[in-house]
């Protein structure tokens, strides 16, 4: 039986040129376990995704996936070890042109020589796993966000990955859809128990359900990392603010009203 | 400040020599995938039917009016000098040297490779290029060579077809409209135009396929890293880019050719 893959990230700083967003960032994603990255808008969360997939490069530090870093191996060995990744990217990142089937078959079609109808087949038992197997024909313009979604796990599992890589799966969707979607990963983690799975969210609901790591990014670094129970015990004040959805006490004594003329003016644009 | 001035320049001339660079670059591994990629034939269908056949109406419609205007005006300079029955080979050398390619190229970089880099702009802010890089999928042999295939195919075929539509509009304003004989009009063409006049038209047509092929889909591929914009405008400027560069090339790359083939 094959060993489950670690992601250690070591000093690790990310960032767009000159301009960081998260620094000195070390930590492990444990094997065969579902680790979520947590924290607010613009901390970082997918653009560390985007560094564990070699999308990006980090400005300083190593990440390391099973032992190996993307970033200083050889092409070769680059790709082998990026074929074991499998990503769910935001909006499913569909490509618009090929139907559902065919957009979740493109892993092994476009590399292993198997007959249209094996194809097809393969792409159906994920398409079922997603239950959108009625909707193999669709184009993703035909879909809503969380079918995308979906469709987008569905060719992220097909090639059978190592590492599951899911940006934000719940974002946008209504809390049952949402619900849907937490209880399709932690049933994926069940058939597949090898399967270290990353995912990236905000969404306080879904940490409750899935996650058995949690990593909390914000400020510009790590502010935790440990289990969920561990967090929910957290002392810390902006940690304990992000966990009860408080916002910072301000009392907000500089906001304006709208200006007399803009308003006299408006009421007879809206009287007219 | 003449210093300065000098640096501008230096830094502004170096920048350009950078982006010819990663262009000529992109344009090398484009081709290079043309031969290494076995599904490519698949998806160069698919793009043959958006360059070409999706494009047969517009450049007939051109093709027609472009020669009925050669017609016209070539008859009212040629009667000054007495000499109509040349309208044939006016309009016929006209249109398969230059106006033919140059027009085609003109009307395809506006209709097919705005198209072009709008898709890619659009792939490239949504993520699905970074969605096949990751699934080990190359996206330059996956999206662009199957595009300069394509534009390298049809580009030729629809030169073509413009050259005789153009042919058959200058018949009928010279012949129908204005009274030419009909068989001096053919005459004429079968004895002015050489295959190397033919030829000329198809090499210039092929440049011109690859120049638009390439600058639309680079031009939509790196649509993120376009400093004046991001998102949904980047992929509009990228776009009014394209075309833009597009028609500068085939009219320069059109004066070097002719250059060399005259």
């Amino acid at each position: 039986m094959q060993e489950a893959w670690e992601i250690s990230l070591q000093q690790v700083r990310l960032g767009y040129g000159e301009h960081v967003v998260v620094d000195n960032l070390t930590a492990t994603l444990p094997k065969g376990k579902i680790s979520v990255i947590l924290g607010g808008s613009g901390c970082g969360k997918s653009t560390l995704l985007k560094h564990i997939t070699g999308l990006l490069k980090p400005l300083a530090g190593s990440i390391q996936i099973a032992g190996q870093d993307l970033s200083t191996l050889a092409p070769k060995d680059r790709v082998r070890l990026r074929r074991r990744l499998g990503v769910l990217f935001q909006d499913g990142a569909l490509l618009g042109a090929l139907t559902l089937e065919e957009n979740v078959a493109l892993p092994l079609s476009e590399h292993l020589h198997l007959k249209r109808e094996t194809l097809k087949a393969e792409a159906l038992r994920v398409l079922r796993m997603v239950e959108l197997e009625n909707f193999a024909t669709f184009y993703p313009h035909e879909l809503s966000g969380g079918m995308r979604k979906r469709a987008g796990l569905a060719r992220a599992i097909i090639a059978n990955p190592k590492v599951l890589l899911c940006d934000e799966p719940t974002s946008g969707l209504d809390p049952i859809t949402a619900a849907h979607m937490d209880d399709l990963l932690l049933a994926l983690h069940r058939l597949y128990p090898k399967m270290t799975m990353v995912v990236v969210s905000h969404d306080l609901a879904s940490l409750a359900r899935i996650a058995q790591f949690v990593l909390v990014l914000g400020q510009g670094r790590c502010l935790f990392q440990g289990s969920l129970q561990d967090l929910e015990n957290t002392q810390d004040p902006y940690l304990r603010e992000f966990l009860e959805r408080r916002a910072q006490d301000r009392e907000f004594t500089d906001l304006q009203a709208i200006d007399p003329c803009v308003q006299k003016a408006l009421e007879a644009w809206l009287n007219s | 400040m003449c210093g300065k001035l000098l640096q501008r320049l230096g830094t502004f001339a170096l920048l350009r020599l950078q982006l010819l660079g990663h262009f000529t670059l992109f344009f090398c591994a484009g081709l290079k995938h043309i031969g290494t990629t076995a599904k490519i034939f698949g998806r160069t269908l698919r793009q043959l039917y958006a360059v070409g056949a999706q494009s047969l109406f517009v450049i007939l419609l051109i093709g027609i009016f472009c020669g009925m205007v050669l017609g016209l005006q070539g008859y009212y300079t040629l009667v000054k000098f007495g000499s109509v029955g040349l309208l044939g080979s006016a309009v016929s050398l006209t249109l398969l040297r230059e106006l033919g390619p140059v027009l085609t190229a003109i009307m395809l970089a506006g209709r097919a490779g705005s198209s072009m880099a709008a898709e890619i702009g659009v792939m490239r802010i949504t993520d699905q290029i970074d969605a096949l890089d990751v699934m080990d999928i190359n996206s330059v042999a996956y999206l662009v060579s199957p595009r300069i295939l394509a534009c390298v195919v049809s580009f030729p075929l629809l030169t073509a077809i413009f050259d005789v539509i153009g042919i058959i509009g200058g018949y009928l304003t010279g012949v129908l409209m204005l009274g030419i004989n009909s068989g001096a009009y053919f005459y004429r063409i079968a004895a002015s135009v050489t295959l190397t006049d033919v030829g000329g038209g198809f090499l210039k047509a092929i440049v011109f396929g690859l120049l638009v092929a390439t600058v639309c889909c680079y031009e939509g591929y790196f649509t993120h890293k376009r400093r004046d914009s991001v998102g949904p405008e980047a992929v509009g400027n990228a776009t009014t880019s394209a075309v833009v560069l597009s028609c500068v090339l085939i009219l320069a790359s059109d004066y070097i050719l002719t250059s060399v083939l005259l």
